[in-house]
């Protein structure tokens, strides 16, 4: 994304052609290592294989590498196969439904944001499917990865950062007649659609009011916690207190009272002590 | 479809979730009719939607969706100690939606509920034999019904009429009461039904200062005394509630004008009654809105949560403006 923000977009593609658009447009580096991955400062690519179990695993893998706070979304990029004929190859849809054939599961991203890229709802399958095969499970698209997904992607952040996009590959008739080199370029020309798109949602995640606590927060949090050896309530009072003093002075740093706390101090001294910060906090 | 008020967003309502059962029911239809542009996507329940996790509950009240369902039994619930205790001995409320339109800072819908989106139960007769036949098992005692608990009725009626059926309900049954509490100022949308006696309009009226500060998307006081005043001479039975009370440094000032801006519109003796509620919450809701609303101070005062006793300075001014016998000071119903 063009976003200057610290939060990073996490794009999760199966095929190395899908991830190869993606990594084009955003000139992403490779990361050494026995996945693959690539990334900027600003977008993280994670090429996860075939099927939905390879997608879940790579997508968890990729995810725990971040703070949740520093997830600005997560992107399933792909293709995808579709029932209708009215889909033409190389149609951009944006998801609003993926169910999981085997289980009947379904799952539902937020549609917070507007958009003029037409939506649809998606079946995910864990064989190929083909026209002269009687069970399609139900109308619309079709792939082998997007349950997984979400499922791996919806354990790290909520459903307004989770997004779905896929370009018609085929009518589950003719998948050998386009290549992946083809599939690839078509996807590119996507790109900038799937970039606004998403660029839109971090605007609307944005004007959320909840308060993410950054890392120095955390830092302080926790070396409250360890000094004073609070329990895990008084920690989230403390964390709601910090977070209201965040919203209500954003240029103030967090009262400095920690560093003079002694270790031996005895438990009643130190709830006073957390109690009185707490107060401090929410002046 | 963007949201003027927020470009990036959605309009409201932009999509509407069907559960699969009630996809062809009338209700259902009529709505999807209303939204003719909206995204329609199938669900097998509501709560495949409703009750996700880690939902960002203040992002989609920028642009809510309608989900279309079927109320599962039990249809009707007793009232949480955190309400005000009924005059009837029978009282209940239930849920003929989820969710409200407005965006109330001190509302515990944003503690009880993962989503803001707005659940509409379309098979409402299911509802109301289930209230006939607890009527009829209580030996026609009458029965107190709250229709608009866990939503603001009134506000969602135009998305579908909401309270008509509730009406002619009412008309049916002279010995179940029914309260339909609300901020809004739609009274026309339901001014063309003869008003049930036993069919009570409540209006929450709130101080100017707390309305604009806390009552977020909510009409207007004037508007909804305005709404209220229609209603009266129109012959409907309407009960004022000033509720909750937020404390505040200048309570009584800003309530006494309330009060004055209040009764200088409505006659008092014209009421069905007037009720007076402190804020109160369970400690878990207060906890969560805590957490989801960092820029409100109403959670980050040193709060009671159980409520005291109320200024005795506001209890004397709303005397005397409303007869003893006409008022109701909160009590819980535990």
């Amino acid at each position: 994304m063009n976003s200057t923000s610290a939060q990073k977009t996490i794009f999760i593609a199966a095929l190395p052609f899908e991830g190869g658009a993606v990594s084009d447009y955003f000139r992403l580096k490779r990361i050494p290592g026995p996945l693959a991955y690539f990334e900027n400062d600003a977008n993280f690519l994670a090429v996860t294989g075939v099927g939905k179990a390879r997608c879940a695993a790579v997508t968890g893998a990729a995810l725990s590498q971040f703070d949740s706070h520093s997830i600005g979304a997560v992107v399933n990029i792909g293709i995808a196969g579709s029932t209708d004929r009215r889909h033409r190859v190389g149609d951009l849809l944006l998801i609003n439904k993926i169910t999981e054939a085997a289980t009947g599961r379904s799952y539902f991203p937020d549609m917070l944001c507007a958009t003029q890229i037409p939506e649809e709802c998606l079946t995910t399958v864990d064989t190929v499917v083909n026209e002269h095969v009687t069970a399609i499970p139900e109308n619309g698209l079709m792939d082998m990865e997007a349950a997984g997904f979400y499922e791996a992607a919806s354990l790290f952040v909520g459903p307004h950062k989770i997004i779905c996009l896929k370009m018609i590959s085929d009518h589950l008739s003719n998948l050998s007649k386009i290549s992946p080199v083809q599939m690839r370029q078509a996807l590119l020309q996507n790109m900038p659609q799937v970039a606004e798109y998403v660029t839109a949602v971090l605007q609307c995640n944005a004007q959320t009011n909840a308060i993410e606590l950054q890392p120095d927060h955390m830092a302080y949090l926790n070396q409250l916690k360890s000094k004073l050896r609070i329990t895990q309530t008084q920690y989230a009072v403390l964390s709601d207190a910090v977070r209201r003093f965040i919203n209500a002075h954003p240029q103030q740093p967090l009262p400095d009272v920690h560093l003079t706390i002694s270790t031996k101090l005895q438990k009643k001294q130190r709830n006073q002590i957390v109690d009185e910060l707490t107060q401090q906090l929410l002046c | 479809m963007t949201n003027s008020r927020n470009s990036c967003f959605a309009k409201p309502y932009s999509h509407i979730y069907v559960e699969q059962q009630i996809a062809e029911a009338p209700r259902a239809i009529d709505i999807l009719n209303r939204f003719g542009n909206a995204e329609i996507v199938r669900i097998d329940t509501y709560k495949q939607v409703f009750n996700r996790p880690k939902q960002q509950f203040d992002l989609q009240k920028k642009s809510a969706k309608i989900i279309l369902a079927k109320k599962q039994p039990p249809y009707l619930q007793p009232f949480s100690n955190q309400c005000q205790k009924s005059e009837f001995p029978n009282a209940v409320y239930v849920t003929p939606a989820l969710g409200c339109v407005y965006d109330c800072d001190f509302c515990f819908l944003h503690g009880m509920y993962n989503s803001a989106n707005i659940v509409v139960f379309v098979n409402i007769d299911d509802i109301q034999k289930a209230i006939c036949k607890t009527h009829e098992e209580q030996n026609r005692t009458p029965l107190w019904v709250s229709i608009s608990y866990e939503t603001d009725l009134l506000a969602l009626d135009s998305l579908g009429a909401a309270v008509a059926p509730w009406i002619a309900f009412a008309h049916q049954h002279p010995n179940i009461f029914m309260e339909c509490r609300t901020r809004s100022s739609a009274f026309h949308r339901i001014a063309m039904h003869s008003p049930p006696p036993n069919f009570i309009l409540a209006w929450s009226l709130s101080p100017r200062e707390h309305a604009q500060k806390y009552e977020h998307r909510a009409p207007r006081i004037e508007q909804r005394l305005r709404a209220a005043k229609e209603a009266i001479d129109m012959g409907w039975k309407v009960r004022l509630c000033f509720d909750p009370v937020l404390n505040d440094t200048h309570l009584s000032d800003i309530f006494q004008r309330l009060f004055s801006d209040t009764f200088a519109q409505l006659d008092a003796c014209k009421l069905f009654d007037v009720t007076l509620g402190p804020f109160r919450m369970g400690n878990d809701f207060f906890k969560r809105i805590q957490r989801a609303r960092p820029q409100c101070d109403l959670f980050y005062r040193k709060i009671e949560l159980e409520p005291e006793p109320f200024d005795r300075a506001i209890v004397k001014e709303i005397q005397k403006y409303v007869p003893r016998e006409k008022l109701v000071l909160w009590q819980s119903q535990s």
